[in-house]
């Protein structure tokens, strides 16, 4: 029978991890809690928050998962939509907490414009396609800023649609344990 | 009091006032059963401009498209079959015809003339593609004001070297108290399924006031750059669907351009 893995191979380093799952207030099992792994894939959406596909990557440390999107599509209009997010895993299964900052730009003809969204939603797992994880995530962002492009600054405005958009996304990606 | 509370109810639960926009017949072509194999026809501008509801034209306007080639100007909609289009003076010959039948029924009604002026293929000749957007406007704009219409004249082009012929030169039209002359951006089905779009940013030192957008084909992040230069929004609607009426509602666009305009006249009307 295979040797369960794992999760630490340095006792110093998982003395380190340990405290710092302990410190962050985990309280699933520590096996589960302090698995690793870099993943990538692809990011899609149907509606226009942003372009309809991206790219995106990060590390997960336990129930924290760090992801960057980044969009391939700027070059359709000129528009660049990247977002720089945190999920917080809440359940055994998989949902989680998402929140994050999303700054687009769009060039304007004196510069481009710059538009700082705050990301809050929450994400879940889907069935897995094989050796692709699969997920699902409800996002509400709103616009805290906008500057740049040779306008006027514009700072948190309220109105639905505008500033205040709700989307949702499907993302597939590639996990690999570290 | 119990009355009033069941309206206030009511008025929650179906929601506000629908949105004020400007009904354009899209491509002059709004006649049921809409057949987008005639738009920019003559035939199909005559039987929309036949169009009532209500006894009042279901729209407050036209769009019209313009092409210029091979030294001629074409009232058409696409380059490849110039046998369907038509000298533009007919065109305006029915815009005529159908302002003098249909006078303005109060002061500061408004009618839209939406010129699009077509990306040239070949060797560009923006000016004399201009100069015939401008006849154009000038008969129809001549018989509006006489019948007591205020009037929109919109040119609107892909091309933003299109939208420059006519903003530099000497004798460029100019609004005035009755009449808004105004300059129109569109962007389109972007890439790569459309590929007429332009950046924003290429419309640089140009004046906009108005910018063209398909509401389900628009990323947030281009809607609020248009917000923030002011521009106001002119939607096309092609299929009136749940979707699109939502769009409207939060978009709230200045102007609609449609091939249904009895659909979305009684709609906005409701």
């Amino acid at each position: 029978m295979a040797e369960p893995r794992r999760c630490y191979r340095s006792p110093v380093r998982s003395s380190v991890v340990l405290a710092v799952c302990a410190l962050l207030g985990a309280s699933a099992p520590v096996a589960a809690e302090c698995d690793r792994d870099w993943h990538a894939g692809v990011n899609l959406r149907t509606e226009f928050g942003t372009h309809p596909v991206r790219i995106d990557g990060g590390a997960r440390f336990g129930r924290l998962d760090l992801i960057l999107v980044l969009d391939p599509m700027f070059w359709t209009d000129g528009a660049i939509d990247v977002d720089l997010l945190a999920t917080w895993r809440l359940s055994s299964a998989g949902w989680g907490a998402l929140g994050g900052w999303r700054p687009s730009s769009i060039g304007l003809d004196e510069g481009r414009q710059f538009q700082h969204g705050l990301v809050l939603g929450f994400v879940g797992p889907l069935p897995r396609l094989g050796p692709i994880r699969v997920s699902w995530g409800f996002e509400v962002v709103s616009i805290l800023v906008k500057h740049g492009g040779g306008l006027p600054t514009d700072t948190i405005g309220t109105d639905l649609g505008d500033d205040i958009n709700l989307g949702m996304f499907v993302r597939f990606d590639h996990a690999s344990s570290f | 009091m119990r009355r009033a509370s069941s309206a206030l109810v009511l008025l929650a639960l179906t929601g506000c006032e629908r949105p004020s926009a400007l009904v354009v017949c899209h491509n002059g072509n709004c006649a049921d059963p809409h057949d987008v194999s005639r738009d920019d026809t003559v035939e199909a501008l005559r039987a929309s401009l036949a169009l009532e509801v209500d006894g009042r034209p279901p729209f407050d306007g036209v769009e019209l498209d313009l092409i210029f080639d091979d030294g001629r100007c074409w009232y058409a909609h696409d380059a490849n079959d110039l046998a369907a289009g038509a000298d533009p003076a007919e065109a305006a010959a029915l815009l005529v015809d159908h302002l003098r039948a249909n006078p303005a029924v109060e002061a500061g009604e408004r009618f839209v003339l939406f010129l699009e002026l077509k990306p040239q293929v070949g060797e560009p000749d923006r000016f004399a593609h201009a100069d015939c957007a401008l006849t154009l406007m000038t008969q129809v704009r001549t018989t509006a004001l006489e019948v007591g219409y205020d009037l929109d004249v919109i040119f609107d082009s892909y091309d933003p070297a299109l939208l420059g012929a006519l903003q530099r030169r000497p004798d460029r039209p100019v609004s005035d108290d009755r009449t808004r002359i105004r300059f129109a951006a569109d962007f389109g089905i972007p890439a790569p399924v459309g590929s007429d779009s332009q950046t924003l940013d290429a419309y640089g030192g140009l004046e906009l006031d108005v910018a063209s957008i398909h509401p389900s084909w628009t990323t947030h992040t281009l809607l609020r750059a248009l917000r923030s230069k002011n521009l106001d929004l002119s939607a096309w609607v092609f299929d009136v669907t749940r979707e699109t009426l939502d769009v409207i509602e939060s978009l709230e666009p200045t102007y609609i351009v449609t091939g249904q305009a009895r659909l979305l006249r009684r709609w906005l009307d409701d």
